[in-house]
């Protein structure tokens, strides 16, 4: 009887410990439950404890890394890395911490007598203490996942080596303790204990500190990159404007001469040389004012500055790659929209760029960007020429799938990837008559 | 076929309305009536015919009147939803994208443009609208209200319906359309018989299904798209697809 009771203890105590791997995981990495996962660690886990007892613990950075390496993170190495270290430490430090503090605070009877409940409270108060942490100093690692080169260098790899230094250090203090203790088999050596408690605190404060410091430069350099990019972009627009009102003031002088030339024909009295006259007046007019100079000044009814000096950089490019490039923008768009900032410069760079590249692989590239704005929701519509007739729009969303070849293609994915991320924005995509067309409609009140 | 021209300049106007008899006779395009005005509300209460074969030309800026042109197309959009909306302005009131999402409007057409052009893209749009068959059957629609958008489709093109990581967001792939809503799959499995959920994540519209693989459990879809079938569910797929295999030899019969 006793026999069965210990392994369904430690079944338990196995299912209870590999959980606390995957919430802190989860609480970290914002990603979709993986059942399959979670159910293949159970087993691994609890194989692995039940034959190696201790040394099991060495398994958990090497089943998160390979796990993440696999289905996760297949092009980040970095990313899988960080995260099967950074799961590892923080779960066995804090559920360390923990057993060590109830050992040193409660009386040795109790202790003895109620082992399992202390094990499992050891194991969820991390839980508990590891959502403060993310909470309270607002740490937000989905930062980690982009694709720049200051968080490459600056943050991700610093807090690898970091990571690992403090993991060693902890194994070894561990492994010491573990079979320290089982040699000497005498009471706990609580002089040793303390320091190394003191120790783990410091660990565990280094490496938050050091993740919320980094990730908040990160955004700060961020918001310093588009700041920098709104003033040269609205360089950018004031050029155009100036050179729209000189196209203008061309037509007016052009226009002035023709009329007075349309009078002398009048005079003359020569009806075929009026019409003639008159065909160029119109004709003329309207190259200029329409070929010439797409409607930009529409962008006049964005509030909003970034997406204006955006769109405006956006479609300046276009038109410089020879696309006929039309915006319609007839109501006022506000600022304040429902999608953050920074996600909606990034999908609508990475929507616009796509519209661009797909136009030029034909005859006769277009563009046509709109924003219709009404009580319920902000609209964007971004329609392009494109070669294809026939297109999976199911695959077009799929990370590496492209029309171009392999290794390419990261950027619907990655347009996909923010608008499941926001619950307020939904996407229609269609394909008619060799027109592709992207809706991004952004709801007010779901917000 | 009924023609509506909304247009506050009597002159062109007049000269419209003498385009569209001049190609209508010519290429024998059959006419009902032709209801030309200055008024958006005469045009309205004139307005007693709905369907596929109804065109309507309508002028954005319209003097001495409240209403614009927009506003006139979303009444008679509300009214008739098959009808053809063309505007007839000048360039600078271009907004193609902006018209097709509020009233599906079909085209603009430019009055500062040389003669020829013009009557061109009239004669392109009524022929538009003369070719039109009633061959997509206005009763045989999915319509489904979610709680950011409707969706509104012919059932012959629905391909499949797909969960995405989006809690409660739905993918929807027509022939040739992605739309994403909000909703309930089970919803939508009830709401026809022909939908049927295969796969925890999949509805499928079974009458655009082209090839079932019973090794792989996947179903292909008339736009060359696979969808997985659940062991548990791959019986019922198969009893479908059967009854509707003897239902077509029975046709031929």
């Amino acid at each position: 009887m006793p026999t069965t009771l210990t392994i369904l203890e430690s079944i338990l105590i196995i299912t209870i410990q590999s959980s606390l791997y995957w919430v802190i995981y989860y609480q970290a990495d914002q990603k979709k439950f993986d059942v399959l996962a979670y159910l293949i660690s159970l087993c691994i886990f609890g194989f692995l404890n039940l034959s190696l007892n201790q040394v099991s613990a060495l398994a958990y950075p090497i089943f998160f890394y390979g796990y993440l390496r696999c289905r996760t993170y297949r092009k980040r190495n970095d990313l899988a890395y960080f995260y099967s270290v950074y799961v590892t430490f923080i779960g066995l430090l804090l559920s360390n911490l923990i057993s060590m503090l109830s050992f040193e605070l409660i009386p040795l009877r109790f202790y003895q007598n109620h082992i399992i409940i202390l094990k499992i409270i050891a194991l969820l108060v991390p839980i508990v203490i590891h959502f403060f942490i993310i909470h309270g100093f607002k740490i937000k690692l989905d930062v980690l996942e982009k694709d720049d080169v200051f968080v490459k260098r600056e943050i991700i790899r610093p807090l690898n080596y970091l990571l690992t230094i403090c993991l060693i250090f902890f194994f070894v203090a561990y492994y010491y303790e573990v079979y320290a203790a089982r040699l000497q088999a005498s009471a706990p050596i609580s002089e040793y204990t303390k320091y190394i408690m003191f120790i783990y605190v410091f660990m565990l404060i280094t490496v938050i500190a050091f993740i919320s410091n980094k990730t908040k430069t990160y955004l700060h350099l961020q918001l310093e990159r588009v700041k920098d990019q709104q003033y040269e972009q609205l360089t950018h627009y004031t050029h155009e404007i100036e050179g729209m009102y000189q196209t203008l003031r061309g037509f007016r002088h052009d226009y002035q001469n023709m009329l007075i030339s349309l009078q002398d024909s009048i005079d003359t009295g020569d009806l075929k040389q009026v019409q003639q006259a008159y065909q160029d007046v119109l004709v003329a007019a309207n190259v200029k004012l329409t070929n010439n100079v797409t409607n930009i000044n529409e962008l006049v009814n964005i509030q909003n500055n970034t997406l204006k000096s955006v769109l405006f950089w956006e479609l300046t490019k276009a038109k410089k790659a020879g696309i006929a490039t039309t915006i319609e923008i007839k109501e006022e768009i506000p600022a304040d929209l429902s999608l953050d900032l920074l996600d909606l410069v990034r999908l609508l760079s990475i929507l616009l760029d796509n519209a661009i590249e797909a136009a030029l692989e034909t005859e006769q590239p277009t563009l046509r960007l709109a924003m219709i704005a009404d009580q319920k929701q902000m609209t964007l519509i971004i329609q392009n020429s494109c070669v294809a007739d026939q297109l999976s729009l199911k695959q077009i969303f799929e990370v590496g799938y492209s029309t171009k070849g392999p290794n390419r293609g990261q950027g619907l994915a990655n347009a996909m990837k923010i608008i499941d991320a926001n619950r307020c924005v939904t996407l229609e995509t269609s394909l008619r008559q060799r027109q592709f067309t992207q809706q991004v409609m952004m709801g007010r009140e779901l917000k | 076929m009924n023609i509506f021209i909304l247009e506050d300049d009597v002159w062109q106007r007049q000269k419209f309305v003498d385009q569209v008899y001049e190609i209508t006779q010519r290429r024998k395009f059959e006419v009902d009536q032709v209801i030309a005005t200055g008024q958006p509300d005469e045009l309205l209460t004139r307005l007693t015919q709905v369907g596929q074969q109804q065109i309507y030309f309508l002028d954005i800026e319209i003097k001495n009147s409240a209403k614009c042109g927009l506003e006139v197309a979303q009444s008679i959009r509300q009214r008739d939803a098959f009808g053809t909306i063309i505007f007839v302005t000048t360039h600078s009131e271009f907004a193609p994208l902006t018209y097709q999402y509020k009233v599906a409007a079909l085209d603009f057409i430019a009055k500062d443009q040389p003669e020829s052009g013009f009557v061109e893209q009239l004669e392109e749009s009524l022929a538009y609208v003369a070719t039109r068959s009633n061959e997509t059957d206005p009763q045989d629609y999915f319509n489904f209200e979610s709680t950011n958008k409707s969706v509104h489709l012919p059932f012959a093109e629905l391909m499949y319906f797909e969960t995405s990581p989006q809690p409660h967001k739905i993918v929807l792939i027509t022939a040739n359309q992605r739309i994403e809503f909000y909703g309930h799959m089970a919803d939508i499995d009830l709401s026809d018989h022909r939908l049927m959920l295969v796969h925890r994540s999949f509805i499928v519209n079974m009458a655009n299904v082209t090839l079932y693989n019973k090794k792989t459990l996947t179903l292909t879809v008339r736009n060359g798209d696979d969808c997985p079938v659940s062991r548990r569910r791959s019986g019922k797929v198969d009893r479908w697809l059967r009854a509707q295999e003897k239902d077509q030899q029975n046709l031929f019969q």
